[in-house]
C-alpha cells in the first residue's frame, strides 16, 4: 500500500514547504494573528514568498507525505459504527480505516500509505468531484508545525496524546460563514486564494490548505462536537481552557485539476465546506522525538523527523 | 474481525449536548474560523470543555453514544428529504399504485421522524442536520428532486430514488441496531431496519 514519493517530488515539496512556512510566518508578522495561513485572503500564495525568508524566521516542522489510500462513505469520528452514513471521503495514511476504526485498530493494523512508514494515523477529507467524477489528490502532505504561537509556546509544544481525534473546517458551512479552509493554485501564485474553489490556469493545479487547531484541553481525546476539546490560539497563546500546545497540523492537498471551478464539487458541497479529520496513531515515542527535535528545537525536519 | 461500536465521549456528551450544537462531518465553531484580520480572540466559551465532564455523569447523556447520535441525526433529515420526494410522487406521478404507496410511506416516515426527534429532544440534542447540502446515498438532494420532477418518466425516476433511500436507511438502521447503545435508539433502529426491508419488498413488487 505504500509508495513513497519520488525524490523529485520530495525536493519540490521541500522547497514549497519552506516557502509555505515562510509565508505563514510572514502573515503572522503582518497581521499579528495566530494561525494565519498562507492562503489567507490578504496574503500572497506560498510560493510567491520565496524560500529565503524561511531560515530567518526559524522553521519548526516535520511532515508526513501520504498517498491516496481509499474512498468510503464513512466517518469513524463523526458517524462511528455506521458504514455509509457519511458523504464520500478520501482516506490517506492507514489503509484500513472505515466507520468502525479506532486508533487502536490502526496501530494494530500497522499499515500506512505515508512517508514515514511509522505514521499509522488516518487522515481524511471530502472527496472532490469534477463533472460528477471523483478526482483524488496527487498526494496529501501533512505538516506538523511549530508556528502560530509565541516562540516560548513553541518550545513547550507537546506531542498529541495517543488516540487524539481532531476535525478542522466546517462541512456544513454556508456561503457567508467564516471558514479557515483555503483554495489556491500550485505554480500560479497570482491567483488570489479563496475560501471557495479558484480558477487555476493551465499548467497549474488546484490546492487546498487547512490548518487544524493546536491547543488541547489536556483531558479529552474527543468531544461531542468533535472539536471543542481543541482550540485555535488566541493572541499567540493557547487559551486557559485549552492550555496544552500541540503541533499545528497543516493539511495541503493538491488535485490534478485546473480551470473552470463550476465543474468542481466536494462531497460535502461547495469549496468552503472543505474539512478534514484525523486519528492520531503515531507511535508515541516517534512523535515525542519529532516534537522535541524539530518543533521545540525550532528545526526544519523531513519526513524522517531528522533535520534537513 | 470483530467490530464494535465506538462510544464517543459519552460522558462529555452529557455535559455538552445542551450547550453545543452538534457538528456535522466536521463543522467547526466560530472561534477558529475568524478571518485573519479579525482577532481570533473570541476566546472559547469558558468551560466549553469541562474536563470534569469526562468520566462522570454518564446518565446525563441519556446513554446516547456516537453511533446513536449519528444514526438519529442521519435518519431524521433523511426522512425529511424523502417526504419531499413522496410529495412529488403523489402530485406528479402517473402510476396510481406507486402514488398510493408513496402516500403510505409519507405517513410512516412522518411518524418515524417524530419518534427520532423525541429521542434527540430527550437527550437535549439540538435539531441540526450535519448532512445539510451533502451529496450522499439515500439522501434526496434538491438537485435530485429537480431531476426527478423533470424526468420523462417521473414514476421510474422516483422509484429509483425511493429504492436507494429505503435500501440505504435499512442498512444504516441495521448498523445502528447492532452498534448503538441507547435502548430506545437501538430498538427504533431495529424496528426501522425491518420496516424498510418490508417497504423495499413492496416497492420491488410494484416495480415488477
Amino acid at each position: 500500500m505504500t509508495s513513497p514519493p519520488t525524490s523529485r517530488r520530495r525536493t519540490r515539496n521541500r522547497l514549497l514547504t519552506v516557502a509555505v512556512a515562510g509565508a505563514a510566518v510572514a502573515a503572522l508578522q503582518l497581521t499579528g494573528i495566530p494561525g494565519a495561513i498562507a492562503g489567507d485572503d490578504t496574503d500572497a500564495t506560498p510560493e510567491s514568498n520565496g524560500e529565503v525568508s524561511a531560515q530567518s524566521y526559524g522553521v519548526a516542522e516535520f511532515l508526513a507525505e501520504c498517498e491516496f489510500s481509499h474512498r468510503l462513505p464513512d466517518d469513524p469520528i463523526v458517524f462511528p459504527g455506521l458504514p455509509g452514513a457519511s458523504h464520500m471521503h478520501s482516506f490517506f495514511g492507514s489503509p484500513v480505516t472505515d466507520a468502525h476504526s479506532t486508533a487502536a485498530d490502526l496501530i494494530e493494523a500497522g499499515q500506512t500509505t505515508c512517508d514515514p512508514l511509522v505514521d499509522l494515523s488516518s487522515y481524511w477529507m471530502p472527496t472532490l468531484f469534477v463533472d460528477g467524477e471523483p478526482v483524488e489528490p496527487q498526494q496529501a502532505t501533512f505538516y506538523y508545525l511549530g508556528e502560530g504561537v509565541n516562540q516560548d509556546v513553541t518550545e513547550r509544544i507537546q506531542p498529541y496524546p495517543e488516540g487524539l481525534l481532531m476535525l478542522a473546517g466546517n462541512a456544513v458551512a454556508g456561503p457567508d460563514d467564516p471558514v479557515i479552509a483555503r483554495w489556491s493554485c500550485l505554480h500560479a501564485g497570482e491567483v488570489e486564494p479563496s475560501k471557495d474553489f479558484v480558477n487555476c490556469p493551465e499548467g497549474s493545479a488546484l490546492e487546498s490548505y487547512l490548518d487544524f487547531p493546536q491547543c488541547w484541553d489536556g483531558v479529552n481525546l474527543d468531544s461531542p462536537d468533535h472539536q471543542s476539546h481543541m482550540a485555535y490560539p488566541v493572541a499567540n497563546e493557547c487559551p486557559e481552557t485549552h492550555p496544552v500546545p500541540v503541533p499545528k497540523m497543516r493539511q495541503v492537498v493538491r488535485y490534478p485539476v485546473n480551470g473552470d471551478p463550476s465543474r468542481f464539487e466536494l462531497a460535502s458541497g461547495p469549496g468552503y465546506t472543505m474539512h478534514a479529520d484525523f486519528i492520531n496513531a503515531w507511535p508515541q515515542e516517534e512523535l515525542e522525538r519529532r516534537v522535541r527535535d524539530c518543533l521545540n528545537a525550532i528545526v526544519k525536519c523531513g519526513a524522517d523527523g531528522n533535520p534537513l | 474481525m470483530p467490530r464494535r461500536a465506538r462510544r464517543v465521549a459519552t460522558a462529555a456528551a452529557a455535559a455538552l449536548l445542551t450547550a453545543l450544537p452538534l457538528a456535522g462531518c466536521g463543522a467547526e465553531d466560530d472561534r477558529g474560523a475568524a478571518p485573519a484580520v479579525t482577532p481570533v480572540a473570541e476566546a472559547p466559551a469558558a468551560g466549553a470543555t469541562d474536563p470534569a465532564s469526562v468520566g462522570g455523569e454518564q446518565s446525563a447523556a441519556d446513554g446516547l453514544s456516537g453511533t446513536d447520535l449519528a444514526w438519529l441525526q442521519l435518519m431524521a433529515p433523511m426522512n425529511d428529504r424523502t417526504l419531499l420526494l413522496l410529495e412529488l410522487v403523489e402530485e406528479s406521478g402517473t402510476d396510481a399504485e406507486l402514488g398510493g404507496f408513496a402516500g403510505e410511506l409519507a405517513v410512516s416516515h412522518a411518524e418515524e421522524t417524530t419518534r427520532l426527534r423525541e429521542i434527540l429532544d430527550d437527550a437535549g440534542v439540538p435539531d441540526t442536520n450535519p448532512h445539510e447540502g451533502h451529496n450522499m446515498t439515500g439522501m434526496v438532494t434538491d438537485d435530485e428532486l429537480s431531476e426527478i420532477a423533470g424526468a420523462s418518466d417521473v414514476d421510474a425516476a422516483a422509484r429509483d430514488a425511493l429504492h436507494e433511500h429505503l435500501a440505504q436507511s435499512a442498512m444504516v438502521s441495521g448498523s445502528a441496531a447492532e452498534n448503538g447503545s441507547d435502548e430506545a435508539t437501538t430498538a427504533l433502529a431495529a424496528e426501522l431496519a425491518e420496516t424498510r426491508e418490508g417497504q423495499l419488498a413492496t416497492l420491488e413488487a410494484l416495480a415488477g
